[in-house]
């Protein structure tokens, strides 16, 4: 009984730290910075496009950058 | 393992601040320049220079203003730097007031939390309906709860 009271009170302790990060961060209104075009991950988006699909015609015969051999280890 | 009711409703209890916090609708608007000025209905909409659907929403603005001249629209800028949004502005024909908030504090006291953010008041000075962004679609909707503040406000 006083352990099962022990794991409530943890519990209630713990709930209230669940939605503690969600003040933080940046705020809609201060994302300037980053809608730059320079912020961009990448900065032709049709380029980039163009280059995963040759790679991916590429490799999808060795199963790409991805482990989806048979599990042998051995390509 | 069964979950005790206390716990549960506890965990509600405190999920419950968490939602009404993104509700601004039917609580009184903050002390924004211009708004005590206006005795009739007004649109507030928070943007920045950055922001590509803000931008989207100012022509309609424009003919919002000039289809409704009898609603006050009050436009908040959120650019950090002033002369980023000085320099979207110019050349615009604007037809309504912009305020200045670099600090972002009134954009903070309306619970901004999207960018643009709008927030229709009647003349009681209450919120009465709050969009995040800025859909063309959604156009017709926005303009018909225009029309139906103003109506409402009518003697």
């Amino acid at each position: 009984m006083a352990q099962r009271f022990c794991v409530c009170v943890a519990l209630l302790l713990v709930l209230p730290t669940l939605g503690g990060c969600s003040s933080l961060g940046v705020k809609p209104w201060q994302k300037g910075i980053l809608a730059k075009d320079s912020m961009a991950l990448e900065h032709a988006r049709l380029q980039s496009a163009f280059d995963a699909h040759i790679y991916n015609a590429r490799e999808s015969s060795t199963g790409g950058s991805d482990l989806e051999g048979g599990g042998c280890g051995c390509n | 393992m069964k979950m005790s009711p206390w716990l549960l409703a506890a965990s509600l209890l405190i999920c419950l601040p968490s939602w009404s916090e993104t509700g601004m609708v039917g609580k009184p608007a903050p002390k924004v320049p211009g708004l005590e000025q206006t005795s009739g209905p007004v649109l507030i909409d928070f943007w920045a220079s950055w922001c590509g659907p803000c931008q989207e929403s100012f022509p309609w603005m424009n003919q919002l203003k000039t289809t409704y001249p009898e609603l006050t629209i009050i436009a908040v800028n959120l650019d950090e730097d002033r002369a980023d949004a000085q320099k979207f502005l110019a050349g615009k024909n604007i037809q309504f007031d912009i305020v200045y908030d670099s600090a972002g504090a009134l954009a903070e006291q309306f619970q901004v939390d999207g960018m643009p953010s709008s927030y229709l008041v009647n003349a009681d000075g209450v919120i009465i309906e709050q969009h995040t962004g800025f859909f063309s679609d959604k156009i017709p909707a926005y303009e018909a709860s225009v029309e139906a503040l103003l109506h409402n406000e009518a003697p």
